[in-house]
């Protein structure tokens, strides 16, 4: 490697040749999807990276790279040419060769380590079928040997003092200069014009002899000193941007330090020119071909140079370490900020124009911190865009047919986060392919297409990143979950029988589970999900599946949107402060102490908090922490233990109205020091009731990492510091409900449970409400009867009644109507014998017109009321006809008759009595 | 291009006009013949070149190689003050001696 190569450079170059093989990839896909119909553009897309990727690696003199990616670049030189169709055996060596190129960018210093005989021979076997030796299609490219620049350090001493930068530019003699229609005079003269050139040489490695040399394009280096940044000096020197590498400035200076008299700088041997539409052999053998070429063919072949040109203005590469030393700085601002606010807050008023600077700074910093934050930001498409090939490997190795889409790929996401995403993903796609997506006889024989689809859908919700991987596979059988649980022991037999279905499919995220029948390379071995659910849990996130045998699975990710700076609640237990995220805050809700007994009750042994039909587990993060609970005396204001075990089983019961439970002086149920704060916490689709001593603001706090000493504690995601500088833990909403045991299933099934109770007692409801006649027999004595079963009421006057026999007639209509008394057939008292006026209740026979004759009427003292009642009807302890049964109306026992049957038994309507 | 020998085993090779991509293959070939004839040092004469082009100066360095594979001396003589700049801008003098014409 050359002498002075800087490790930024070289960083640079791995990061661009990154860069390179990620946009390598996909269009690899395409040319295999498409073969001979895949488009130019895309072929010279993928040529251009592999071609800088020789040429950074031919630079800075990495052999085993610059050989295998050489050997490439030969191939699709010919696929390029249409000499070669990119048929399944070119296409594997291309992939397999990008495979390689990526681990060797993974340690670039080791790369010369990485065995690439494999992938050599195959690419060679490739150019050998189509009569090419390798290192024949790139002739006269692959020259050039270390040479250090040799020159005055006071020169370069001087152009640094005058603020220039320092270039290595490398010009080819034939492509730079002549072919661009300059002598070689004018392309130095034009270099002077708009910088100074220190030194220069010519790598004339590459000549053998006289007989061949003019086939050889020497390139000429210059250690270029210019003000123009390293864009502009590219555009300047008529040079493609690749060519012309901005020095380090430090690394410089340094050197000048360690040699004082003379400057040894920078590997001398060139790097590769730019892409060219064509090779040099091909350019000189068409020349005008070439020169014909169409304007758009023309501009796609200078697409480099001028797509510098484009974007140079709007993009920048920086180092990541320089942003992270950013954001840490903008953590850092923020805390001040805080402390800031803090401390200056009571002097608002008493110094003028304060307010509105201490809102500005809030502002600024605010937004600088959303700046540099947004800097951070990747597209989640960088993970996903790797997941088409991998799963195109998967598919020929597992005879599978299967489809990936990507949807959402724009969604930007922390680079840590983006980062941290990899290996999670990775192994939800593999077992999606390996396990989830059936084979294509199978998914044929359920009537599905033969093509499985991988759906990867990233999205916002509710201020977090969700990521869905859903599978159109066979589901995830609960049934083989459990057993295979059970054979692993997992879970007891016992456990497995009280487990619902949601708690069995979770199962998959145990460690050491895995339903595959065989171990395979690609997935079986029972580690893959409960590394996702670890992973997603570090970063703050929650994983969750939803599955359907037969129709396929979801895996959801949600995730937080930054791991740096979040808006939390700051609340206290005790003496101690916690900060919670507020994406995970829902809401908060206070209950009296005078409600706590209505409001929180216990079901199966757990606190539960009724909040509008739901039931809601409540924490006591004193408890969940180990902290002991505290009270103030409302009468001395003293703190004290709270030695209650729980909060339903305070002294009222629950259910009763508060009248109920006894009450005594200082009772702490009536002072609003025992009000209970509860904030509502949402973990992926559950949420759950953390029950706090105190709510204080919510700041933005700056999330610094655990101490390794208490990493593994699950309740707690980090730590940070507040305004007024103390250190607080933030928390973890997953971890503080894992670590209370919150079980949301069986409060689902009771809230299932009592809804259907609920709906029950509705509709036994709805059959209670009834609209009664009230009316009252002899004095004190109240009946009732369904006002669906009167036909009318009617007021007589008693000296109308007529007797016949046993039976009493009055004149109704102008015909006789017999008369029923209710002493004579229930054990009820006689009507009084000095009313004057008494009352007719005619009941209504079903299935009879109103306007038929009606069969009898019954005598009453009075009509009280006709009102809707709702009550339960109680067994009377005598017997009788058209007794219904007894209840409470208008605090009065009643009666209620059935009429019609009261007049069946007295033989005045048909039908059994 | 006709070659002489003024001086005992020093090979003189003119340039026969400018050297540029018209004109270079041809001097390559005359070069090549030349250089069949033993000597100790082989001298190019620019003196009648206005002009160098690229190809020129690949001829030159090829004309260079060449001797030095032969072990014999090579140097460039009657170079114009524009050539003479190229020539110094891209370091040849640190590789043969140019004489400024």
């Amino acid at each position: 490697m050359a002498s002075l190569a800087d490790e930024s450079i070289i960083a640079e170059f791995v990061a661009e040749s990154r860069e390179h093989l990620s946009v390598v990839e996909p269009d690899l896909l395409a040319m295999e999807d498409l073969g001979a119909k895949v488009s130019q553009e895309v072929i010279n897309r993928v040529f251009r990276a592999i071609h800088s990727l020789k040429g950074g690696a031919g630079f800075f003199a990495f052999e085993a790279l610059k050989r295998l990616s050489h050997a490439m670049e030969g191939v699709l030189m010919l696929v390029r040419d249409g000499k070669l169709q990119p048929t399944p055996e070119v296409m594997d060596s291309l992939f397999t060769g990008v495979d390689r190129l990526r681990a060797m960018l993974d340690d670039i210093q080791a790369s010369e380590g990485v065995p690439i005989a494999k992938e050599l021979a195959a690419l060679e076997a490739i150019l050998g079928g189509q009569g090419v030796k390798v290192g024949e299609t790139v002739k006269g490219r692959e020259k050039g040997t270390k040479r250090d620049f040799d020159l005055d350090a006071e020169s370069v001493r001087s152009a640094l003092k005058r603020g220039m930068n320092l270039f290595r530019a490398v010009a080819y003699l034939h492509r730079d200069i002549k072919d661009q229609g300059m002598a070689p005079l004018a392309f130095l003269n034009n270099a002077l014009s708009v910088g100074t050139c220190l030194d220069a040489f010519i790598d004339i490695e590459a000549i053998a002899d006289l007989e061949h040399c003019l086939e050889e394009d020497l390139p000429v280096t210059l250690l270029f000193a210019t003000v123009l940044e390293p864009d502009l000096a590219a555009l300047a020197l008529k040079l493609p941007a690749e060519q012309v590498k901005a020095l380090e400035v430090k690394a410089l200076k340094e050197s000048l330090k360690a040699k004082p008299g003379k400057v040894s700088e920078a590997p001398a041997p060139a790097p590769e020119p730019a892409p060219a539409p064509a090779e040099p052999e091909a350019a000189q053998a068409e020349p005008e071909a070439a020169a014909e070429g169409s304007p758009d063919e023309r501009s796609e072949a200078k697409g480099p140079r001028e797509g510098s040109k484009d974007t140079a203005n709007e993009t920048l590469r920086v180092r990541v370490d320089l942003l992270t030393n950013l954001m840490n700085l903008a953590g850092e601002l923020v805390l001040g900020r805080n402390q800031l606010v803090r401390a200056i807050n009571d002097y608002r008023n008493e110094i003028p124009g304060l307010g509105a600077i201490l809102q500005n700074v809030n502002q600024v910093t605010t937004e600088m911190q959303e700046g540099i934050m947004q800097t951070r930001m990747q597209p989640i498409g960088t993970v996903f865009n790797r997941f088409p090939r991998i799963i195109r490997d998967m598919s020929r190795q597992l005879s599978k047919q299967i489809e990936v889409q990507i949807e959402g790929a724009e969604v930007e996401l922390d680079k840590s986060i983006v980062e941290m995403l990899v290996d999670p993903l990775t192994h939800i796609i593999r077992n999606c392919a390996d396990h989830a997506i059936e084979s294509p006889a199978e998914r044929k024989k359920a009537g599905k297409n033969a093509v499985g689809v991988i759906h990867l859908h990233a999205y916002h919700e509710g201020g977090q990143i969700n990521i869905a991987v859903h599978d159109d596979g066979r589901g995830i059988d609960a049934k083989k979950v459990l057993a295979k649980a059970v054979s692993k022991g997992l879970v007891s037999k016992a456990q497995a029988g009280e487990m619902t279905e949601r708690e069995i499919v979770n199962l998959v995220f145990a460690p050491g589970f895995s339903t595959a029948e065989q171990v395979s390379d690609i997935s079986g071995r029972g580690v893959g999900m409960d590394v996702v659910r670890t992973n997603v849990e570090k970063l703050g996130g929650h994983v969750e599946v939803e599955t359907e045998v037969g129709m396929g699975t979801t895996v959801r990710l949600r995730l937080p949107l930054t791991l740096a700076i979040i808006p939390s609640m700051i609340v206290g237990v005790g003496e101690h402060r916690f900060a919670i995220p507020q994406v995970n805050v829902v809401e908060f809700v206070w209950i009296k102490a005078s409600e706590v007994a209505q409001r929180i009750e216990q079901v199966q042994g757990a606190l539960v908090l009724r909040l509008r039909d739901q039931l809601l587990p409540l924490v006591r993060l004193a408890d969940t922490l180990g902290i002991q609970r505290t009270f103030q005396d409302p009468e001395t204001g003293e703190v004290k233990e709270d030695r209650r075990a729980s909060i339903a089983d305070r002294r009222a019961l629950a259910g009763k109205p508060p009248q109920e439970a006894p009450e005594r002086e200082g009772d702490r149920r009536k002072d609003w020091r025992s009000d209970y704060n509860i904030i509502v916490l949402r973990v992926g689709k559950n949420q759950y009731g953390v029950i706090v001593d105190e709510l204080f603001d919510i700041e933005e706090i700056v999330v610094k990492p655990l101490s390794m000493f208490i990493q593994n504690t699950r309740c707690f995601s980090g730590a940070t510091i507040l305004g007024d500088g103390r250190v607080i833990m933030i928390l973890d909403a997953g971890g503080v409900a894992t670590v209370s045991q919150l079980h949301f299933t069986d409060l689902q099934a009771e809230e299932l449970r009592r809804a259907e109770e609920e709906r029950r007692k509705a509709a036994l409801k709805a059959s209670r409400r009834r609209s009664v006649i009230l009316f009252e027999g002899a004095k004190g004595e109240r009946f009732a009867v369904p006002q669906d079963h009167v036909l009318r009421l009617e007021r007589i006057v008693r000296s109308r009644i007529e007797h016949i026999g046993d039976r009493e007639y009055i004149e109704y209509r102008g015909e006789g109507l017999p008369l029923v008394r209710l002493d004579r057939h229930l054990e009820v008292r006689p009507l009084a014998q000095d009313l004057k006026e008494l009352f007719l209740v005619i009941p209504k026979v079903p299935g009879q017109d109103a306007t038929a004759r009606p069969p009898a009427g019954i005598l009453i003292s009075e009509i009280l009321d006709a009102l809707d009642v709702e009550v339960e009807l109680k067994k009377v302890e005598f017997k009788g006809p058209g007794l219904l049964g007894s209840a409470v109306v208008q605090d009065h026992l009643t009666l209620f008759l059935d009429p019609i049957d009261l007049l069946r038994s007295a033989g005045l309507v048909g039908g059994a009595a | 291009m006709a070659t002489t020998n003024s001086t005992p085993g020093t090979l003189r090779i003119p340039s026969g006009g400018n050297l540029v991509a018209s004109t270079v293959e041809e001097r390559r070939k005359v070069a090549m013949e030349a250089l069949a004839t033993p000597c100790t040092e082989a001298v190019l004469d620019l003196s009648g070149a206005e002009v160098v082009d690229s190809l020129g100066i690949t001829l030159i360095l090829g004309l260079f190689k060449t001797c030095q594979q032969r072990k014999i001396g090579f140097r460039v003589e009657g170079a114009n003050p524009d050539l003479m700049r190229v020539f110094k801008l891209f370091s040849l003098p640190k590789l043969f001696p140019i004489q400024e014409r």
